[in-house]
């Protein structure tokens, strides 16, 4: 039936082969382990709670909002003053582009 | 100490009771979970998350069943999770690999030796133990719980919320399928 002469024997043999096995034991110590764990989730659970209350979301967004607002009406005044007086002349000046040309030259006496 | 009144301890917060509940059934957990993941870290961590649960989720424990029976339900039911979390791992790594990604796909783990089995059957166990991890869930815990963790077939099916003849039946399909599995494997090793 079978090409290998014992493979049922194989197979039975493989099938029983936790006939009497032990209870595997973790590492010693494992009650230390997991209160260190514990406590350590315990940290961070604290944390994830406060941070996943509505309470907090709610006070994100309106700490957002009121800093956008504050801004947006910080900016608002600044356009509103104008540019400085003293500005206008400033880039002309700074870039040389009040340079006498070559026709300038020409025509100069 | 009497299971209830370790049990009521624990669900008013002492401590005591609860390393006393981890000494107790820290040995089943383990073992039920390196049955089922057959890797001795995954199995401490499941181990550790599976007390876990238990000191958190204590409160809503009835007492309907056996505590142990509660206890290997959560240890089932964690270890399955993380064997999905691993295929999805797996799958995710697998897909990243085929995109040219620089990821590593998860090479096979070699053959699994659990500790507790006899010296002159672990090679046996071996390939038994590959085999059960093509079984379905069902059927491979219903196998693991019987012939691992040495539980009657009345015994599974109160973790498993099933009946008796349903255990029976799917212990029955899982040794026919392990067979064939196990004729491949040493047809191949031939």
């Amino acid at each position: 039936m079978n090409e290998i002469p014992d493979m049922e024997n194989k197979l039975e043999n493989a099938l029983n082969s936790f006939d009497g096995i032990q209870r595997a034991t973790p590492q010693p110590y494992f009650y230390t382990r997991l209160r260190a764990r514990m406590s350590k989730d315990r940290e961070w659970g604290g944390i994830i709670s406060v941070i996943s209350r509505p309470v907090f979301a709610v006070a994100v967004v309106c700490a957002v909002l009121l800093m956008n607002t504050w801004i947006f009406f910080r900016t608002d005044t600044a356009v509103n003053a104008g540019p400085p007086v003293a500005a206008t002349g400033d880039i002309p000046d700074e870039y040389n582009v009040a340079v006498n040309t070559f026709y300038n030259y020409d025509t100069t006496p | 100490m009497d299971e209830r009144i370790l049990v009521d301890r624990l669900k008013q917060g002492d401590d005591a009771a609860f390393k006393i509940i981890v000494e107790t059934w820290q040995n089943m957990v383990f073992n039920t979970a390196l049955g089922i993941v057959q890797n001795a870290e995954d199995a401490e961590d499941i181990a550790q998350e599976v007390f876990v649960q238990v000191y958190q989720s204590v409160g809503s424990f009835k007492g309907d069943s056996k505590f142990s029976t509660w206890v290997y339900r959560i240890t089932v039911t964690k270890s399955l999770d993380h064997e999905r979390r691993k295929k999805r791992k797996k799958r995710f790594a697998f897909v990243k690999s085929i995109f040219g990604e620089e990821s590593q796909v998860v090479i096979h783990p070699p053959d699994f030796n659990h500790p507790g089995v006899v010296m002159d059957k672990k090679e046996d166990a071996a390939a038994l133990f590959q085999a059960i991890n093509f079984l379905p869930e069902n059927q491979r815990i219903a196998f693991t719980l019987h012939k691992v963790e040495g539980l009657s077939y009345q015994e599974v099916s109160e973790v498993m919320k099933t009946t008796i003849s349903s255990v029976e039946s799917l212990i029955h399909r899982a040794k026919n399928n392990l067979k064939k599995k196990l004729e491949d494997y040493y047809r191949t090793r031939k």
